[in-house]
């Protein structure tokens, strides 16, 4: 199999779980000690934590089967950029804040009016030029929606 | 008699069966479209049917894998991008078809061979599942353990392009499912006192997160993949032709039961599987493999389906699902009420009659629906993702809110939901965390009991796996498993085929 080569950021988000396993392998022992037989509440998620170290320790070995990025001589801050645009190409960015947007508008606002301008501004975000065709798909959409959701599967919306 | 009573009752009850048929229906459209997958559809069935009976409920999730599952093979044969993975194969030989002008011909040929392929599956599962219902009353507490961490190794194992990876992302969703009260002691574990957290995280919110919002979030990545459609004609059955590949269909729904009924294992391997017996086994085709052969074809198809009844054997005699999409209707069950394990024959024997007969039913209108609305189906997949994807997001955020009326279940769903979509960005799978979120309490329930059972003791732990006969044969399968996808079993055998 033809080998793929690191991500930007790859790296990093090893070195990020590396440390979750370490902050859940400390909490844990916190709870495991309290009461250290093997059918105690803590020595389930201890041994989890040990595990998953162990599986963090394997990844970063693992690293040396993919083909390397020399990305050593970047300084730090073009590398940060690198990574940044990875995770968030084109619209990616402005989708997600849309998205933080709309959970935090949404109890405040209603369903309707929240959802319909999260999907307008969406679609706006990816064809600026067609608003009024962006306007009347999230009118549609709205309408199925709650069309779909109240009536026939009589959920509760937000 | 109560089994056949649950047969019945969506036999006799017409909108039950209005229900399967609508949801296999639009389950094939949700197959087809490239993006959208049966765990997306069966996530968001599970909040959006929480308030509904459980068979109607039931009926719409099963309804949804038949027709994905197959619905995969369309968009696999007409636009060569697998609507889902267990199609993978299907586009194999089925693209080439559609290039020579044959894409009704590999149409038919893939519908006839996963109605053959589910209904064979709906028949094993239906004398299958009494069977290791049976077997499954002698398992002690370490049995289900084992048989918990066997099905998070394969599919931590299996699939994924790593086995720590997928083992890692397994941990973190076994991890979360400990979060909260404690089943035996009632004290706080990983909650912080947060009122949310102490009643642990809902993992129907996982779900979504994951395979909603973070699969939604990827697809956007890329809008710019314009799929080549090709035309489709002739699209009516020839279940004459068919009868040649009688035992090549078999072949194929036995190994789709079988590898779809180990845990963690799925329609995607299965299909896999069946693909590469199928080309070793065929001697000469009539076209070559990868060039269109209709064998090949046949056994990743009637697999795929064949493997949907084999899935369920494990989940409803033991508890244990065998892919993602079982992982997820056990999670309905368990929301309805219904607890899968060795005692649900005896305890809801409709609902496993209603299963079978729903099994069975399904394809039945698979086999209708296959044939028709090829249509509607060429303007569907002509929805554009910058409007499907912000759509899912939506009913990732209805479906969240359906569960408790919470809008904190909407922040969590969205924090699964970036963590998923990063996971995704960095090749770690996300089933096994789901599966690791749904089992956590079934294994950590086994092995407290286990442990107790043995004295607290480690080594006792250990004597009563050794010297029990059920035990040890899962131990053994457990290493067997674990030696076969190591990276030193891999190279020896790379070498011994290089020498050949």
């Amino acid at each position: 199999m033809k080998k793929r080569g690191l991500e930007k950021g790859e790296v990093t988000f090893l070195l990020v779980n590396v440390l979750l396993g370490i902050i859940l392998f400390i909490l844990s022992i916190q709870i495991y000690k309290k009461d250290t037989t093997l059918s105690s509440q803590g020595a389930f998620p201890f041994i989890l934590s040990i595990l998953m170290m162990v599986m963090s320790a394997l990844m970063i070995v693992e690293l040396k089967k993919y083909d390397k990025v020399d990305i050593s001589e970047k300084k730090a801050l073009v590398k940060i950029r690198e990574i940044i645009a990875y995770i968030f190409p084109g619209k990616i960015f402005p989708i997600m804040t849309l998205i933080v947007i709309y959970a935090v508008v949404l109890p405040r606002v209603g369903f309707t009016i929240s959802t319909f301008f999260f999907l307008s501004l969406s679609l706006i975000t990816f064809h600026p030029r067609d608003i009024v065709k962006s306007l009347l798909i999230s009118a549609g959409v709205v309408g199925v929606i709650l069309v779909i959701f109240q009536y026939i599967f009589k959920v509760m919306l937000p | 008699m109560e089994i056949i009573n649950g047969m019945l009752s969506i036999i006799l009850n017409p909108s039950l069966i209005g229900i399967l048929a609508l949801f296999v229906f639009l389950g094939i459209y949700v197959g087809a479209m490239p993006g959208l997958s049966v765990s997306m559809a069966c996530s968001l069935l599970i909040s959006f049917t929480f308030s509904w009976e459980p068979l109607p409920a039931l009926a719409a999730m099963l309804g949804a894998q038949i027709g994905g599952v197959y619905g995969g093979s369309r968009a696999a044969i007409l636009l060569n991008i697998p609507g889902t993975t267990a199609a993978v194969a299907t586009s194999l030989d089925g693209y080439p078809l559609a290039k020579k002008g044959l894409a009704g011909e590999a149409i038919a040929v893939a519908t006839l061979s996963s109605v053959m392929g589910g209904l064979i599956g709906a028949v094993i599962l239906a004398i299958g599942a009494p069977l290791i219902s049976n077997i499954a009353l002698k398992f002690a507490p370490r049995d289900y353990f084992l048989l918990g961490m066997m099905g998070l190794l394969l599919v931590g194992s299996l699939g994924s392009e790593s086995n720590s990876r997928g083992i890692f992302t397994a941990l973190i969703g076994l991890f979360i499912g400990t979060i909260g009260l404690d089943l035996v002691t009632g004290q706080q574990r990983f909650a912080f006192g947060n009122t949310y957290l102490m009643g642990g995280v809902n993992y129907v919110v996982v779900m979504l997160g994951l395979f909603g919002m973070s699969e939604a979030l990827i697809q956007l990545r890329d809008l710019s993949v314009y799929p080549v459609k090709q035309k489709v004609d002739n699209l009516k059955p020839d279940f004459k032709g068919h009868v040649k590949y009688f035992v090549l269909t078999i072949k194929s729904s036995l190994i789709g039961v079988f590898v779809g009924a180990l845990p963690g294992t799925g329609g995607d391997i299965a299909a896999l599987i069946a693909y590469d017996q199928a080309k070793r086994t065929t001697k000469n085709p009539e076209v070559p493999f990868g060039e269109g052969a209709i064998e090949g074809l046949v056994a990743p198809e009637t697999a795929n389906n064949a493997a949907i009844g084999g899935a369920y054997i494990p989940m409803l005699t033991l508890g244990i699902p065998g892919d993602a999409v079982t992982a997820i209707i056990l999670g309905a069950l368990l929301i309805h009420g219904l607890r899968p394990g060795p005692l649900f024959m005896t305890e809801s024997p409709d609902a496993f009659g209603f299963i079978v007969a729903g099994n069975f039913i399904g394809n039945i209108f698979l086999l209708i629906f296959g044939f028709m609305g090829i249509k509607l189906f060429t303007k569907i997949v002509e929805i554009p993702k910058y409007i499907l994807m912000p759509t899912i997001i939506i009913l990732s955020v209805v479906g969240s809110y359906a569960i408790n009326n919470s809008i904190a279940d909407i922040y969590w769903m969205l924090g699964f939901g970036i963590i998923g979509y990063l996971l995704k960005l960095y090749h770690f799978p996300t089933a096994p965390l789901i599966l690791g979120v749904i089992l956590s309490t079934i294994i950590e329930q086994s092995f407290r009991r286990a442990v107790s059972m043995a004295g607290n003791s480690l080594i006792g732990f250990i004597i009563d796996i050794v010297t029990n006969p059920i035990s040890l044969i899962l131990l053994v399968a457990i290493i067997f498993m674990s030696f076969s996808q190591s990276n030193f079993w891999k190279k020896t055998r790379e070498k011994k085929l290089l020498n050949r």
